[in-house]
């Protein structure tokens, strides 16, 4: 009971503006963020695929929609969010396996996962819209 | 033993949960790489071609696999958002419930899209 009182009383240091995260800390929320960020689009992309579904009328309503500017701006801002989740979750299952536990070379698969994410977007960015 | 309990106690399903996530985030990473090589092969531009592709009963199957897996790796993702940052047990437990009922509806929704 005494130990809890005392827990209670630990000093805390919840500063958002001067909290200095390692770069896998950072990689952890921008994973979070993303993976929530993704569970929006699903809606949309079922919606999508009911309108495929749906006839010769539907496919190409459902092809405008992806190639007019709202379609286009949604596309790429899923494919990079999907990208950058997908690379820190490789990430994550590399951890799993016992890679990358040595801080060092954490700190250098989460600028990896950063640099490899930016390079897609750039890669993605031009095959829709170009 | 009392019913819900497994071998190892009932406060261990966060274990199977753990797997489950991983599972399904491979089987998603798999599923959209062959994707993206099959339509890259042989693109989907006319509605004859998505019909061709479409009416294959793998990968209607796959398809559903990979929506399933999605709204479940989904769930426990956002479960553990949840846990993590939602205190009041009243309005954690609120929107756990109203996600668990979206992501269920959303299953049936596509189950119905591709099964018709």
């Amino acid at each position: 009971m005494a130990n809890m009182k005392k827990a209670g009383l630990r000093p805390v240091f919840l500063n958002l503006l001067q909290i200095r995260l390692p770069h896998g800390g950072v990689l952890s929320i921008v994973h979070r963020v993303t993976g929530v960020l993704l569970v929006l689009a699903i809606p949309l992309f079922i919606y999508l695929l009911q309108l495929l579904n749906s006839g010769t009328d539907g496919f190409s309503q459902a092809l405008a929609l992806l190639h007019g500017l709202p379609g286009r701006i949604f596309l790429s801002l899923t494919v990079w969010v999907l990208i950058q989740h997908s690379l820190s979750g490789i990430r994550h299952l590399m951890m799993d396996m016992g890679i990358s536990y040595d801080k060092n070379i954490a700190r250098k698969t989460a600028d990896t996962v950063f640099a490899l994410g930016l390079l897609m977007v750039i890669v993605t960015g031009v095959a829709i819209w170009l | 033993m009392a019913v819900g309990m497994s071998e190892r106690g009932s406060l261990h399903s966060g274990l199977g949960e753990w797997v489950v996530q991983r599972l399904t985030a491979v089987y998603m990473l798999f599923f959209i790489v062959i994707a993206l090589i099959r339509l890259s092969i042989s693109p989907v531009s006319t509605h004859a071609d998505w019909l061709l592709l479409s009416s294959g009963l793998l990968f209607q199957i796959t398809l559903l696999l990979f929506i399933f897996s999605l709204l479940a790796h989904a769930w426990l993702g956002l479960k553990s958002v949840f846990l993590d940052y939602v205190h009041p047990w009243r309005l954690r437990f609120l929107l756990l419930m109203v996600v668990a009922l979206l992501m269920f509806a959303t299953g049936v929704w596509a189950l119905l899209i591709v099964i018709t």
